[in-house]
């Protein structure tokens, strides 16, 4: 029997486009001696079968492979990769823009202390602090009026000579010494004071920058977990189609079997 | 000196006057006490002179010592810069 499937080719050269194509277009002469309608029936046989082939891969047909879902699922790898990448990216940017912050948080308290103990010094060399130590205490009207009782001889002037202005004795008169601490004990309360409320400053913005770093490690791991689930479904779907393609190609050979089977029956 | 508390003393001269008296005080870091008053005389720049003596009492007597030692005279000057800035 001429112009039947020549036993050398091998199965997976053959294609349904290809097997379609061989089948005989007209009847009689050297072609095969199928009826027609036969003919047709497979024809028609075949088409349906590509179709539920096309159907059962999710894609089209050509030239026996799934070309066009394997170049999408690629297309798809690639966009994603690019962008995690661009994500991963932001994100260190963001952390090293967050580490910038903390620097000059550093920086900023470190300058703090050493301008508000000036603005301090200068304070406590003319403000009043009122606490429970007085370097002096000035006597009441009542102890005047007793040393008025007694005869007062000055001895000798001594040091002790100052020249004030009129408002000057004013403000002594009526404030007097004893909300006055000396001058020593003014600045070291002072300074402890302001070392601790630079403590306190110092603790929030350590904590608080801390938390921002912490909130960023953890949206950068929520992103990276994200990006290997993903990797690992795009691989699966590529797996399952590879598997689609196997069934696909034993199909087809089984296709080829069975129809050549049947002409030999049909010639005999 | 109507309404301010004056005192009546006498001078290394022996001569008696009214003096001013602007704070009379015990410094806590020796325990002494103090006078500052004034005559209420005026310097060339319209500032008024004040003196300020260790106040030592000798029972019917008072006698008013200047002070000799700087340190006590700096941290009395001290003092009364910063009542004289002091909030009222």
């Amino acid at each position: 029997m001429e112009t039947k499937l020549e036993n050398t080719e091998k199965v997976e050269n053959l294609t349904l486009g290809n097997l379609v194509d061989r089948m005989p277009k007209k009847t009689g002469g050297k072609a095969f001696l199928i009826p027609k309608l036969f003919i047709l029936r497979i024809r028609n046989k075949w088409r349906k079968m590509k179709t539920r082939l096309e159907e059962f891969i999710g894609g089209e047909l050509v030239n026996n492979s799934i070309e066009k879902k394997e170049n999408n699922i690629d297309k798809k790898i690639e966009a994603w990769e690019e962008y995690s990448n661009k994500v991963r990216e932001e994100l260190r940017n963001a952390v090293a823009e967050n580490e910038e912050i903390n620097s000059e948080f550093s920086q900023e308290n470190e300058e703090i202390p050493k301008e508000s103990s000036k603005k301090n010094n200068n304070i406590s060399q003319n403000k009043v602090n009122i606490n429970n130590i007085s370097a002096a205490l000035t006597y009441s009207k009542d102890k005047i009026e007793k040393l008025r009782q007694k005869e007062i001889r000055i001895n000798k002037k001594g040091l002790g000579i100052f020249t004030l202005s009129a408002l000057a004795i004013k403000k002594l008169i009526s404030n007097g010494f004893n909300k006055i601490k000396s001058s020593k004990e003014s600045k070291k309360v002072t300074k402890e004071k302001n070392a601790s409320e630079e403590k306190n400053k110092k603790l929030m913005n350590k904590k608080t920058s801390n938390d921002i770093s912490e909130l960023l490690k953890k949206i950068l791991e929520e992103y990276r977990r994200s990006n290997e689930l993903e990797q690992q479904k795009l691989e699966e779907t590529k797996r399952s189609n590879e598997l689609k393609e196997q069934i696909l190609s034993m199909l087809v050979s089984l296709q080829y079997t069975q129809e050549s089977e049947r002409e030999n029956n049909y010639t005999k | 000196m109507e309404g301010k508390e004056t005192l009546n003393i006498i001078d290394e001269n022996g001569v008696k006057k009214e003096v001013e008296v602007l704070s009379y005080f015990k410094l806590k870091s020796n325990g002494k006490d103090y006078l500052i008053y004034t005559e209420n005389q005026i310097d060339e720049n319209g500032n008024v002179l004040t003196y300020t003596s260790e106040v030592v009492d000798n029972g019917d007597s008072v006698e008013l010592k200047g002070i000799e030692d700087p340190e006590i005279v700096n941290e009395i000057k001290e003092l009364i810069l910063q009542a004289i800035n002091a909030e009222e």
